[in-house]
């Protein structure tokens, strides 16, 4: 038997048959009754294999609440605050700031102590004195400085500036010069031309001359 | 606890996507309950027909249902959630399959299909046949009885089944007429030996 054939049979019996093909079908499934009642025999099977009843058996959701739990330690979220122990640190650090408060503690940095409550004090006064007097006269020199390098700064400004102006004036004169040297050897050049014209005319009887 | 009970009622007249959708979006317990509540037998049942094994079966059920727990916000709307529920069942199965070695599968000891027959000895003929199909269905590969599962007892389309198998439509349809040609076969060796032997 072809299994094609056997095949196009099955997809009837299941219902997947194409429609214009299932008459067709079914009449070929009549002429072989015994394979037909094979082939329904195994649909049956199958179907009673699948569908067949097994003991009931709930499902206790409670793992999900567990499993949700071990998920949130797992990422560290959802984990309870613990206000016990922020209480217990507030209350050490308040009572550390309280105690140093009461017993005066002073820390020495330099020539500078602080106390708890009080402004800074400056320990050696002359030492400090001496030293601020000193800065003060650098900065002083320094200002000096200063102002000398600007005085000069803006008289070589200056005198950039008129280097740039005789340069100009310079090349304004060269320019003059050479124009008018050009003028005058344009007439040399014109002279020359026409005392050269006048012999020419000399030698080939020029009119008005006898 | 009343409105979890309003919730519930509520659920109850959800179909499974959207009470799928609810659980996810919004993460409504109730709405998870209620599909917990639809479909645990069902996959209790296919995953015992599937490996064989009820202990087993109800462990893993313990798993697909915790796994579509964890990856409710995940759901997309546009399949089907059984598309979804069995593709979490078949990577389960998959997993087992890996983890355990595979065991022969006996048929389990529930009643046989009340049949009509009149006489004795057509209901012994028909035990007999009945027993080979399902001996022979024993012999199948879990991914092979896995598919009959889907088209036999939960009567999904080929398009569902497809999506659930990752394989063309076409495919699944030729492998299950495939399946069910072996089984003729043997029915039919059966029908030999009895013609042998009467």
């Amino acid at each position: 038997m072809n299994e094609t054939r056997r095949k196009r049979w099955l997809a009837f019996l299941l219902g997947d048959a194409p429609e214009e093909e299932r008459e067709a079908i079914q009449t070929e499934l009549g002429q072989v009754p015994e394979e037909a009642g094979l082939l329904r025999h195994v649909i049956d099977e199958t179907t009673g294999w699948a569908k067949g009843p097994i003991p009931y058996a709930p499902l206790e959701l409670g793992f999900l609440e567990s499993a949700a739990q071990d998920v949130a330690k797992m990422s560290g979220h959802g984990t309870r605050f613990s206000w016990r122990k922020w209480a217990l640190a507030a209350a050490a650090v308040a009572l550390l700031a309280f105690a140093t408060y009461e017993a005066q503690v002073s820390v020495t940095i330099g020539n500078v102590s602080f106390c708890w409550g009080q402004a800074p004090a400056v320990n050696d006064t002359a030492s400090s004195n001496k030293a601020l007097s000193l800065l003060s006269a650098q900065v002083y020199d320094l200002a000096r400085a200063s102002e000398a390098a600007a005085a000069q700064i803006q008289r070589l400004s200056y005198e950039n500036t008129e280097l740039h102006r005789q340069i100009e004036t310079a090349a304004v004169r060269l320019a003059y010069s050479q124009r008018a040297d050009t003028a005058a050897l344009s007439r040399d050049i014109q002279g020359l031309l026409y005392l050269a014209g006048g012999l020419t005319q000399q030698n080939n009887v020029p009119s008005g001359t006898q | 606890m009343g409105c979890f009970v309003r919730g519930l009622v509520v659920a109850r007249q959800c179909d499974d996507r959207e009470l799928m959708c609810q659980a996810g979006r919004n993460g409504d317990v109730g709405a998870f309950t209620e599909l917990v509540r639809r479909w645990e037998h069902r996959v209790l049942a296919f995953l015992t027909k599937a490996t064989a094994d009820a202990d087993a079966a109800k462990d893993l059920r313990q798993e697909v249902f915790l796994r579509l727990h964890r990856y409710r916000g995940t759901y997309d709307p546009r399949y089907a959630f059984t598309t979804w529920l069995f593709r979490i069942v078949r990577n389960v199965l998959s997993t087992w399959r890996v983890r355990e070695e595979r065991t022969p599968w006996a048929p389990p000891v529930w009643a046989d299909p009340a049949d009509a027959s009149p006489g004795p000895a057509e209901r012994a003929s028909r035990a007999e046949t009945s027993q080979r199909v399902r001996g022979a269905i024993a012999q199948l590969d879990p991914c092979e009885r896995e598919l009959l599962l889907h088209r036999f007892d939960l009567d999904m389309s080929y398009r569902e089944i497809a999506e659930i198998q990752g394989a063309p439509e076409t495919t699944v349809k030729s492998r299950i007429y495939t399946l069910l040609e072996r089984l003729r076969c043997t029915l039919d060796q059966a029908a030999d030996e009895r013609s042998r032997n009467p």
